[in-house]
């Protein structure tokens, strides 16, 4: 009796195996939402839509530097040192201010080490932030970009005529 | 070199880009001091082997300084020729390569590709001039060498084919600089990390399609010669001869 369904038990067994250990090593992998999670509920949609406040007065490095730029509490202050509303979230910008402590957010974008990218090159040549960045003035938490992929890059580069030299990129 | 072949290269990199970028070692000046090879391995994250590595001919240089002897002491000379990759235009590494990570840029640089190469070593196999070298281990630093790591370069991992890049990653900043002001990159605005540390000035860089560049005065000089010229590899390095031979 065994014997004859030893061939589905072990595959049923090897199946079993192989579905736990692909999900073990997709959650290490995966972006989930739980990991995207800032230290304060900042929403884009309120700064950039509803304020209508320009992405480079808080990114301020965008124009003249690889990297864009988190803004320092201290930029954030400017601002929130005026407003008298006191919600658990600026009460904790408030936190941070006083303890003279950044706040730690997350890291959403990030390129491999092998990938060379400089905002500064790419604003000069016309680009807005959305083309890359999506619609960020639209949506409250900002979720992990959904592909900084080779060729999702090319595909712009071909079109617009930029460099397509491996050593544009990759450094 | 024939003057027709010389022509024709120079018309097919004209063509191609509009900087075409190369380098002249004086050895009349290069004390073999070693500064180069130092200021390279700082600004190119070159992996530290140390000496049973480098026993093992497992040792990362980018570029070396090579040492002869002549004579006999007391009366002995000493002669020394730094080497590095060649960036040849027609070069052997190239075409060896089974995934492209090892190309040929519009500029005429020899190109490797990191995050490409599978590590089969045919390339290394192939250079002439031993200027490309293999990671046999993953790079480490102790700490708090890791801090000073240059973020504009890859730290190769092992398995992986690295030399010398001319710097590539100053070009594109000196590029990057010249094109926000609507010009051409001017001569001795981009130095590779050696270039900028030799002491006595024997490293010189510049863009061989600019006519008035000192590269381009150099390279015309009586006393230049390729290295292994009859292999036909078109270096983009000259040399100068000595004065004093």
């Amino acid at each position: 009796m065994f014997g004859k369904f030893k061939g589905v038990i072990l595959a049923l067994l090897a199946g079993t195996v192989a579905t736990g250990i692909g999900a073990l090593y997709s959650i290490g992998s995966a972006d989930l939402p739980v990991q995207d999670r800032q230290p304060l509920r900042f929403s884009h949609r309120l700064h950039a839509g509803i304020l209508n406040i320009h992405c480079q007065f808080c990114h301020r490095y965008a124009t003249h530097s690889p990297v864009a730029g988190v803004p320092s509490v201290a930029l954030c202050q400017t601002c929130h040192e005026s407003l008298s509303e006191a919600t658990p979230d600026m009460n904790m910008l408030q936190i941070y201010w006083n303890d003279k402590r950044p706040i730690p957010w997350i890291r959403l974008q990030r390129l491999p080490d092998h990938v060379y990218f400089t905002h500064e090159m790419h604003l000069f040549a016309g680009l807005s932030c959305v083309s890359c960045h999506g619609k960020v003035d639209r949506m409250s938490g900002t979720p992990r970009a959904p592909t900084y992929e080779m060729g999702w890059c090319l595909t712009c580069h071909e079109q617009q005529g930029a460099s397509r030299d491996c050593w544009t990129c990759h450094k | 070199m024939s003057q027709d072949l010389q022509a024709t290269k120079e018309y097919s990199t004209k063509a191609a880009s509009s900087y075409k970028w190369e380098m002249v070692v004086d050895l009349d000046r290069c004390s073999g001091c070693e500064a180069c090879v130092v200021a390279c391995h700082a600004e190119n994250n070159i992996r530290i082997s140390g000496e049973k590595e480098a026993s093992e001919g497992r040792a990362i240089n980018w570029i070396r300084i090579e040492r002869y002897w002549e004579g006999d002491y007391p009366d002995v000379k000493v002669k020394f020729l730094p080497v590095m990759c060649q960036h040849c235009d027609d070069a052997p590494c190239e075409p060896v390569c089974p995934v492209y990570a090892s190309y040929h840029t519009p500029e005429g640089l020899n190109a490797q590709v990191y995050n490409r190469c599978i590590g089969v070593r045919y390339c290394g196999n192939n250079c002439p001039y031993v200027a490309r070298q293999f990671n046999w281990f993953d790079p480490h630093w102790d700490e708090p060498l890791a801090d000073q790591l240059n973020p504009d370069v890859s730290v190769r991992s092992g398995g992986v084919m690295e030399k010398c890049t001319f710097c590539v990653q100053r070009i594109r900043s000196g590029k990057e600089v010249a094109h926000k002001e609507g010009r051409r990159v001017r001569d001795g605005e981009i130095t590779p990390a050696c270039v900028q540390s030799c002491p006595t000035a024997a490293l010189i860089f510049g863009d061989r399609n600019d006519p008035d560049s000192r590269v381009s005065h150099l390279t015309k000089s009586r006393r230049g010669f390729h290295l292994m010229e009859s292999l036909g590899t078109h270096p983009a390095v000259t040399y100068l001869r000595r004065l004093s031979e």
